[in-house]
């Protein structure tokens, strides 16, 4: 139940954070390149993702349950280790906060110098690399905590909040408070990249999957923590993707 | 502090600050990771646990904090709060 719900939270905002950048990426190209350009790079990259989603559970299939968990749960860890360490430094000012109109305005901008099918072309990229991302994200949660319906569930409303967001504001996603919700993503991936991989090595953990919210606090903690002694000094650095 | 010190102090601090940006955070977590391993085959089996998270958490604090220190003394300002 514990697991189920953090796997549905994580894959959700994880999902959320990426679909907001995808979809930045798709509105500036139709406002700039037309909504048919947009529409078919999204459509195209979409298709693509259709077919490695299908693809990867097969792979998956093969592979030793114990052997899955345990690289699962140390990919999912690196990921996560590397989001919390961007959103420590962005938390303490260290960084520029990643700002999606800006994101917005470069891309409007590579969209206007460019032609028809060069615009497609952005949509395209823009979308399979956060969905990309995302299927990551999905598919270690469910195989290393064997809940495939909450990590779906979790993927696949957080694309439809900000689908429907999308078609009704028709303007880029920049008040969602992107960085809480990376340093959010970034405990929750490290929490059950560490479970999983210690559980691969033979550890049964007390209380099974009630082990997880002291991990997410032992991980909030310490980031927290780290930000709260970066805090303060000089301005941000320019925005570093 | 001596000149010889601080010249010593910002050349480890630079080449600190450029890997940790690449492969310092993995290696490290795997390194860690290794340890709890070890400790999890060789009895001890909860504190490996407990004590590799732990591990882990302070090394990504610890890495994003001298990272941060870096960047801020490569813009020109001071590393540490004043």
């Amino acid at each position: 139940m514990v697991d189920g719900a953090v796997t549905l939270a994580a894959t959700f905002l994880a999902s959320l954070v990426e679909s907001v950048e995808a979809l930045t990426i798709v509105l500036a190209v139709g406002l700039t390149g037309g909504w048919q350009a947009a529409m078919r790079g999204t459509v195209a990259a979409l298709g693509v993702l259709a077919v490695i989603s299908a693809l990867a559970p097969l792979l998956l299939d093969r592979v030793p349950e114990r052997t899955l968990l345990g690289v699962v749960g140390v990919l999912i860890l690196l990921f996560g280790a590397r989001w919390l360490r961007k959103a420590i430094l962005r938390a303490a000012g260290v960084v520029a906060l990643h700002d999606e109109e800006a994101a917005f305005d470069r891309t409007a901008a590579a969209v206007s110098a460019r032609g028809d099918w060069r615009a497609a072309s952005v949509a395209f990229n823009g979308v399979l690399l956060e969905g990309v991302e995302v299927l990551f994200i999905v598919v270690g949660a469910a195989s290393g905590g064997h809940q495939v319906g909450p990590a779906i569930a979790g993927a696949v409303a957080a694309a439809a909040v900000v689908a429907a967001a999308g078609a009704i504001l028709r303007t880029p996603l920049s008040r969602v408070p992107e960085n809480v919700l990376k340093l959010g993503v970034g405990v929750m991936l490290c929490s059950l990249g560490t479970f999983w991989a210690v559980e691969a090595m033979g550890y049964s953990w007390p209380l099974d999957a009630g082990s997880v919210p002291l991990l997410v606090a032992l991980f909030a903690a310490a980031s927290l923590g780290a930000a709260g002694l970066l805090r303060g000094g000089p301005g941000p650095e320019p925005v570093t993707r | 502090m001596s000149r010889a010190v601080r010249v010593l102090q910002a050349v480890v601090a630079e080449a600190l600050g450029l890997v940790v940006d690449g492969w310092v955070l993995p290696l490290g977590a795997g390194a860690i990771l290794a340890l709890a391993w070890l400790g999890v085959a060789h009895g001890g089996a909860a504190a490996a646990a407990f004590g590799g998270a732990a591990g882990i958490a302070l090394w990504i604090a610890a890495v994003s904090v001298v990272d941060g220190r870096t960047r801020r003394r490569r813009a020109g300002g001071p590393a540490r709060r004043p």
